[in-house]
């Protein structure tokens, strides 16, 4: 594990100094060269995976096409959902045995290409949907901006999920601040995705291949440990992709901001995976409230289908429903409250902070148990597994 | 400056602001790391492709 980040300390090493040494006058060329490092890495990680994302690029070349033909912009967009259905296909096929069969000897990362169907995909697909929105909204980016945006090595594998924005004007020159925040946060991040999530997932003590501990206490400990470790995981992941897009003066959004802060589902959805909500809002939610005109039946069903997204199983389905109908639930109670007339005397302190305690003890354990059931190989130890939470 | 009765604001005030916090678990992430793995920084052999 720890070769790979050396490897990103040679690659930033020796990449970030060629890029900043052309001229500012050279933009493009820079960008040619950031994809052309990108390209290579995902050629050196395995050949299918720089053909899927390829396939990817052509479909969004074909949809700019269709925009130039002054094709239906509504129908385009409905058709641009089909984006997501190499999801389903990668389920369907068993794509590690097709790419070792197809590639022979070559195909020696099967793990890797496994890793990629399921969650490199998820996001190439979701990053090939926001670009072919931008371009049939009339906000389309040049052909190098959109490859850059699919193929960026810093936020390849999971994110943060980005359309084309933070591609388009990278800055002219590196800034001393860019350049310290970048190198801070590559080696915060190296801590927590190396050291700190290493030391709560202990050593193969927890897997993700399910749990089969002693008694109710320890199902409970693991639930948390996992949740955790997935939290470092991703933080850490974030943080050395935020820290490495600064050494080339690309600014991506933020991904987390203290979800362990939560005092309710909703909230913790302003704090977890941010550019995912950012998704959800402006191709799920705002667009399903338009049609249905319901808020609550709009936020529902948008996380199910970000539950399917995740991955297209069974025990994800009701993670997306577990969260959707907390989120029902959650702004249905805000909106009744909201219509009642407000105290004289607000809650004495006391109260508050039992309230925001058990707010918060609830949300935590909610989506860590939705999350440990969602990561259950199959739906039989998803089930067993919620059982196992009580002793059954 | 040990003596100064308004350190522990000033310490606060500066640990408050983010870019200031970012640089100082900056500092602390990269010394985890390198106490936590002897590198060896000799370019890794990634000769299989």
């Amino acid at each position: 594990m720890i070769a790979e980040f050396s490897f990103l300390i040679w690659l930033l090493g020796l990449s970030v100094p060629v890029y900043w040494a052309m001229p500012a006058a050279w933009a493009a060329m820079r960008q040619v060269f950031l994809a052309v490092v990108s390209v290579v890495l995902l050629w050196a990680l395995s050949p299918f995976i720089l053909i899927a994302v390829t396939g990817f690029g052509v479909l969004v070349a074909v949809f700019a096409l269709a925009v130039g033909a002054k094709a239906d912009k509504r129908r385009l967009k409905m058709i641009s959902w089909g984006l997501f259905l190499p999801l389903l296909l990668v389920e369907v096929i068993p794509v590690d045995l097709v790419i070792s069969g197809l590639l022979g000897p070559r195909a020696v990362d099967v793990a890797g290409i496994r890793g990629f169907a399921l969650l490199g995909l998820s996001y190439t697909a979701i990053r090939s949907f926001i670009i072919t929105r931008e371009i049939i909204d009339g906000n389309a980016p040049s052909p190098l901006q959109a490859v850059m945006s699919l193929v960026f090595f810093g936020s390849f594998v999971a994110g943060p999920i980005t359309g084309s924005t933070p591609f388009r004007k990278p800055a002219a020159r590196l800034e001393g601040q860019a350049a310290l925040t970048g190198i801070a946060r590559i080696g915060w991040g190296a801590a927590v995705f190396f050291v700190f999530r290493n030391a709560v997932a202990g050593a193969d003590a927890v897997g993700w291949a399910g749990v089969a501990p002693d008694g109710t206490a320890a199902v409970w400990i693991i639930t948390y440990q996992k949740f955790l470790t997935l939290y470092l995981d991703f933080t850490g992941y974030s943080e050395i992709a935020i820290g490495t897009a600064l050494l080339f003066g690309i600014k991506l959004p933020e991904n987390f901001r203290y979800p362990f802060l939560a005092r309710s589902i909703q909230e913790f959805w302003q704090r977890w995976h941010l550019s995912l909500g950012a998704f959800i809002g402006t191709y799920l939610f705002k667009p399903l409230v338009r049609s249905y005109g319901k808020p609550t039946l709009a936020i529902f069903m948008a996380f199910v289908i970000v539950g399917l997204w995740h991955r297209l199983a069974l025990p994800y389905f009701l993670w997306g429903i577990g969260h959707g109908a907390g989120l029902a639930l959650n702004m249905y109670l805000k909106q009744r409250k909201a219509k009642q007339p407000r105290p004289v005397d607000p809650s004495p302190l006391a109260i508050r902070a039992v309230q925001n305690g058990a707010g918060w003890v609830f949300t935590m354990t909610y989506v860590a148990v939705l999350s440990s059931f969602a990561l259950s190989p199959d739906i039989g130890s998803a089930v067993a597994y919620l059982l196992s939470l009580f002793g059954v | 400056m040990a003596d100064d009765p308004k350190l522990p604001s000033k310490l606060i005030t500066i640990l408050r602001d983010p870019q200031t916090m970012t640089y100082v678990l900056g500092v602390i992430g990269w010394l985890i790391v390198v106490w936590a793995f002897p590198f060896d920084w000799s370019l890794p052999a990634y000769a299989e492709f």
